[in-house]
C-alpha cells in the first residue's frame, strides 16, 4: 500500500506543508556545511514551489468565496493566517503529546513486540513447491 | 535522501548491478495480466539476473503464460494464501545480492530497474521503491486512486525522502538488499499490509529506505466498487495492525513517529469529520454550504496533482479525475473507521488476504 488510502489530508496535509516549507533552511544549513548537491537543492526547489502553489490556492479560493458571498470579507491574507495558526497549534499540541509517549515508553524500557493476530511470522518452509525452470540456491537446505 | 558525506562510496555499474538481481512476481489467477508484466521485466535498459513467477496454484494458465513470456515459474502444491507468501517462498531461492517485488499486474518503464537500483548502491540502503501510477484511468475508483496517486508521490513522498523516511515501500514495485530482507524475515504475513510492515522493520532495524521518482511502473487498479472495497479493507486494517505492531519501536525515530502518529490522527479525526460531524452540522444549521468542507483543501490537491499531470501531458485527465478523489476520500474514511473498530476496539484482526482483483 502506498499513502494513498489514508483519509484526510487535514493535520497530514499541514506537516508535509511545513516540512516543504522547512527545506530550504535546512538545505541552505548543510550546504555552508558542504553537505548539499545541485540535485538536492533542485527537490528542495520543486517541494518549496509546490507548497507556495497550495498557500497561493488556499487563499486564493478563500478570498473567492469571499467574494461570492459564502464567506465574509477580511482583509487579505487572514484567510490563510487564521486556519494556519490553528492547524501549527494543532500539530504542535500533537506532536508534544507523541514526544512525551517516545520519552515514557524510552524510559519504561519497553521493547516487548506485540503480535497482531497470531499470524505466523515466516513461511519460507511452510510449503511444498514445484520449481519448473527454476535453479533452486545451493545455499537452500533440503532445496538443492 | 542522502546528504554527501567526506567518505566516497564506490559506485558499482548499474548493469552489474542488475545482474544481480532476482525479480521476484507472485501471481494468482494473473493470466491476462503475468504475461505483459514479464516482458516489461524483460525489456528493461539493465535487465535483471533472473525473473521468478510464482503461480500460487492458479486455476487459471497464469504459469503457462508467465513461462512462454521468459520468466522461470515456481507452483506450490496449494495456495499460499497471501501474497507475502507467494513471496517468500520465492526469497528462499534467491542468491543473488539484490531483489525486487512486482506485481503481476504491474508494468515498468523501460528504465525502471536501472533508475531504482541506483541508491541500492548506498550498503545502508535496504529498500527503494519508485513513482506508482494506475495503468488504466476509467472508473470512478481509477480516476479516484489516480489522483490519490500523483499527490502521494509527488508531494508526500519526495517529502518523506528529503528527510530520509518514506513511510512506504510500495509492495507493487520495489528493490531489496537480499541480505537485509533475509534478515528482516522477508515479507511478513503477520499483517495485512505487508510492504508497510517489512518498510518499518528495515527503520527499526537502523537501515535506510529510498523513493525514487524516475522509476515508473503501472499497476492495474481496483476498477469497481467491489474490488476496491476489498483492496481499501486490506490497506485500512494492515495500517492499524502495523501502528499496533511498531508502535513501540517506532516511537524513538521522531520523523516516522510524527509522520505515522499524523497520519494516525487524520485516519481517525478526518474519518469523524467526513462522515458524522459535517453531515450533523450542516444539518443542524440548516446550511448546504458548510457541506463545502469536503473540499476545502481542494487546492491542496489540485496543485501537486496538476503540476505532475501538466508535466506527464495528463492535465486534461487529471483535473478530470479530481472529483473523483473526493468520492475515494470519503469511502477511505468508511473503511478506516471499520478497520479501527474492528481491531482495536472489537479485537478482531483481518486475517484473510483478499487480492484487489
Amino acid at each position: 500500500m502506498n499513502s494513498a488510502g489514508l483519509p484526510g489530508t487535514g493535520l497530514g496535509g499541514f506537516l508535509y506543508l511545513a516540512l516543504a516549507l522547512s527545506m530550504p533552511f535546512r538545505e541552505l544549513y548543510l550546504t555552508l556545511r558542504g553537505r548539499s548537491s545541485r540535485d538536492r537543492w533542485k527537490v528542495v526547489a520543486r517541494q518549496f514551489a509546490i507548497a507556495c502553489g497550495i498557500l497561493a490556492g488556499v487563499e486564493s479560493s478563500f478570498w473567492l468565496l469571499a467574494r461570492v458571498g459564502v464567506l465574509p470579507q477580511v482583509g487579505t491574507g487572514v484567510f490563510l493566517v487564521a486556519p494556519m495558526a490553528f492547524s501549527l497549534s494543532m500539530l504542535l499540541a500533537v506532536l508534544t503529546v507523541l514526544w512525551a509517549w517516545a520519552q515514557v515508553v524510552r524510559l519504561r524500557g519497553r521493547t516487548a513486540r506485540r503480535v497482531v493476530g497470531g499470524g505466523p511470522e515466516l513461511v519460507v518452509d511452510a510449503l511444498p513447491v514445484t520449481v519448473e525452470g527454476a535453479v533452486p540456491a545451493s545455499d537452500v537446505p533440503g532445496r538443492a | 535522501m542522502p546528504e554527501l558525506t567526506s567518505t566516497a562510496t564506490a559506485v558499482r555499474p548499474i548493469a552489474e548491478m542488475a545482474l544481480g538481481l532476482t525479480v521476484i512476481i507472485p501471481a494468482y489467477n494473473e493470466e491476462a495480466s503475468v504475461g505483459e508484466t514479464v516482458r516489461s521485466v524483460l525489456n528493461q535498459t539493465c535487465p535483471p539476473g533472473r525473473v521468478i513467477v510464482v503461480d500460487d496454484f492458479s486455476s487459471d494458465r497464469t504459469g503457462e503464460v508467465a513461462e512462454a513470456a521468459g520468466a522461470e515459474v515456481m507452483r506450490p502444491e496449494r495456495n499460499t494464501g497471501s501474497k507475502a507468501g507467494a513471496q517468500n517462498l520465492a526469497l528462499a531461492f534467491v542468491d543473488t545480492p539484490y531483489t525486487m517485488a512486482i506485481d503481476a499486474d504491474t508494468t515498468l518503464v523501460p528504465d525502471a530497474i536501472e533508475t531504482l537500483l541506483a541508491p541500492m548502491a548506498d550498503p545502508a540502503v535496504a529498500a527503494a521503491c519508485g513513482f506508482v501510477l494506475p495503468r488504466h484511468v476509467g472508473s470512478l475508483w481509477e480516476r479516484g486512486r489516480y489522483v490519490e496517486y500523483l499527490m502521494a508521490f509527488t508531494f508526500y513522498k519526495p517529502i518523506q525522502d528529503y528527510y530520509g523516511k518514506p513511510m512506504i515501500s510500495s509492495g507493487c514495485f520495489s528493490a531489496y538488499d537480499t541480505a537485509k530482507l533475509k534478515a528482516a524475515g522477508g515479507w511478513s504475513e503477520r499483517t495485512r499490509a505487508e510492504d508497510m510492515d517489512l518498510t518499518w522493520t528495515f527503520y527499526t532495524h537502523g537501515h535506510k529506505v529510498r523513493f525514487v521518482p524516475e522509476a515508473v511502473c503501472y499497476p492495474i487498479e481496483p476498477h469497481d466498487f467491489d474490488f476496491m472495497g476489498k483492496q481499501l479493507k486490506r490497506w485500512s486494517h494492515g495500517f492499524v495492525q502495523n501502528v499496533r505492531l511498531h508502535w513501540n519501536d517506532i516511537l524513538p525515530i521522531p520523523l516516522l513517529r510524527t509522520i505515522v502518529g499524523v497520519s494516525m490522527w487524520d485516519a481517525v479525526i478526518a474519518s469523524v469529520v467526513y462522515l458524522v460531524a459535517l453531515p450533523l452540522l450542516a444539518i443542524i444549521f440548516r446550511n448546504p454550504w458548510l457541506l463545502l468542507a469536503y473540499v476545502f483543501d481542494l487546492p491542496a490537491v489540485l496543485v501537486p496533482v496538476l503540476v505532475k499531470a501538466w508535466a506527464r501531458g495528463e492535465f486534461w485527465r487529471a483535473l478530470a479525475s479530481v472529483p473523483s478523489f473526493f468520492v475515494l476520500r470519503t469511502v477511505n474514511a468508511v473503511y478506516m473507521v471499520e478497520a479501527i473498530v474492528t481491531e482495536v476496539v472489537l479485537r478482531k484482526p483481518l486475517l484473510v488476504y483478499e487480492k484487489g482483483h
